[in-house]
C-alpha cells in the first residue's frame, strides 16, 4: 500500500494506529528520516488514494499524546500542504502523488473533529521530554534531570497520569561510580530525601526537576 | 476447516480459533462480493514483509462492539460512506483472532474465511446511515 519509486523516498510504516484489512492510518518514514502521517481517503476499483502529510518531530508527539485531534494533524499540515497519494493495486503502474494546499482539502477527505490517537498507546519515549545538563551547584558538580510530560488524554477524558521511574545504565557508564549495586536504584523515589524537587504543571502538561550530585547523567535514563 | 490453497502455510495462525460470535464489518448497501476481498485479493501482486503480515492480509477486519465500527468510520475517509454490517459467526465459518488495532483496541479481529463461505449471503446491514 505504501507508494514505492517516488519522490517520498522509500518509505517503510513505523507506527499503525487503525487497521482494516491493511494499516489505514499509519506514520511511516523515508530513508532520509521524514516522517508523515497517513490516512485511507479513497478506494476505487484499481486504486486506493491516501492523504499524507509531513511532520516534525514535536508535531508528531503532540499528535500521539493527544493535543492535536486527527482532523486538524490532516486539515492543518505544518507546511500547509498534503499529498494526495494515488497508489494502484497493480505494481506495475506508478503511484500518482498530487500536492494540495491545506486550504484546498476537502472536509469529507478528512478524518472527523474530536477524533485522537489514543496516548495510552504511545511509546512512552514519544511522549516524554527528558532532559539532562550539568551543573555546578553549592560546591559541587551534579546534573539537573528535568522531565515534562503531556497529562494523558483519551479524547476530552484526562487518564490518570502514569507512573515513572529512571534507572542507571551500566553500560553507558562503567565502573566509574563507587555505588554500582545501585544499578537500578530508582531516583524518582529518593527524590525527596536526595534530590531537589520542583514541579510545574499546565492545563496541557505537567513537569518536574531534579538535582543529584552524580556527574555524568548519560547513565541514566527512563524506563516504563 | 479448509482454506483457499492461495493462503500461505501457517495461515492462519495457530492461535486463531473457530469463528463465534456477533461481528461487524463496513460493508456496502446493498453487500456485494467486494465487500469481502481481502488485501491480497485486492493487491494480488504486492509483497509483503513478513509472514504474520502475509498471513493478516489473507484475513477480513471484524469487530466484536458496533462503537469500534462506528469510530473507524468517523476517522476513516475512505471508509465514511460504508454501512454496518452484522452476523453472527458460526465456526464452519473459518478462523478467527484478536487482533488488536491500537484506537479501536480489543475490539478488532482478523477472520479468515474457510473454502465455500459467502459472507456477503449472511452479513446483514444493521442500519442506513
Amino acid at each position: 500500500m505504501l507508494p514505492e519509486s517516488t519522490v517520498l523516498g522509500k518509505l517503510s510504516i513505523i507506527e499503525t494506529y487503525e487497521f482494516y484489512d491493511m494499516p489505514i492510518l499509519f506514520a511511516c518514514r523515508n530513508k532520509a528520516g521524514h516522517v508523515y502521517l497517513a490516512v485511507w481517503i479513497d478506494r476505487a476499483t484499481d486504486n486506493d488514494t491516501w492523504l499524507y502529510v509531513a511532520l516534525s518531530r514535536r508535531r508528531f508527539q503532540e499528535i500521539k499524546a493527544g493535543r492535536i485531534d486527527l482532523h486538524d494533524a490532516f486539515g492543518k499540515p505544518e507546511d500547509e500542504l498534503a499529498l494526495e497519494v494515488k497508489v494502484y493495486f497493480d505494481p506495475d503502474r506508478r503511484p500518482e502523488i498530487r500536492p494540495v494546499p491545506a486550504r484546498d482539502l476537502d472536509e469529507d477527505r478528512l478524518p472527523l473533529p474530536g477524533d485522537y490517537l489514543d496516548p495510552q498507546f504511545c511509546a512512552r519515549e514519544d511522549v516524554w521530554s527528558f532532559s539532562r545538563s550539568r551543573q555546578h551547584t553549592a560546591g559541587f558538580w551534579g546534573f539537573q534531570l528535568s522531565f515534562h510530560y503531556p497529562k494523558l488524554y483519551s479524547g476530552r477524558h484526562v487518564l490518570q497520569e502514569k507512573p515513572f521511574r529512571i534507572r542507571y545504565v551500566a553500560e553507558a557508564k562503567p565502573f566509574r561510580f563507587e555505588s554500582f549495586e545501585k544499578l537500578r536504584i530508582d531516583l524518582a523515589s529518593q527524590a525527596s530525601s536526595s534530590g531537589q524537587r520542583k514541579t510545574a504543571g499546565s492545563e496541557h502538561s505537567w513537569g518536574e526537576s531534579y538535582f543529584y550530585s552524580l556527574d555524568d547523567p548519560r547513565c541514566l535514563e527512563l524506563i516504563a | 476447516m479448509a482454506f483457499p490453497d492461495y493462503f500461505p502455510e501457517d495461515c492462519p495462525p495457530e492461535d486463531a480459533v473457530p469463528a463465534s460470535g456477533t461481528a461487524y464489518r463496513l460493508v456496502g448497501s446493498p453487500i456485494a462480493v467486494d465487500d469481502f476481498l481481502s488485501v491480497r485479493q485486492r493487491y494480488p501482486k504486492r509483497s509483503f514483509s513478513n509472514p504474520e503480515k502475509e498471513c493478516k492480509v489473507h484475513g477480513l477486519s471484524v469487530y466484536r462492539n458496533i462503537d469500534h465500527a462506528q469510530k473507524t468510520r468517523e476517522i476513516i475517509p475512505a471508509l465514511r460512506d460504508r454501512f454496518i454490517g452484522v452476523c453472527t459467526l458460526r465456526p464452519e465459518y473459518g478462523a478467527l483472532k484478536p487482533t488488536p488495532s491500537r484506537i479501536t483496541g480489543l475490539s478488532h479481529c482478523t477472520w479468515w474465511v474457510a473454502v465455500g463461505v459467502e459472507p456477503w449471503e449472511f452479513f446483514q446491514t444493521l442500519e442506513e446511515q
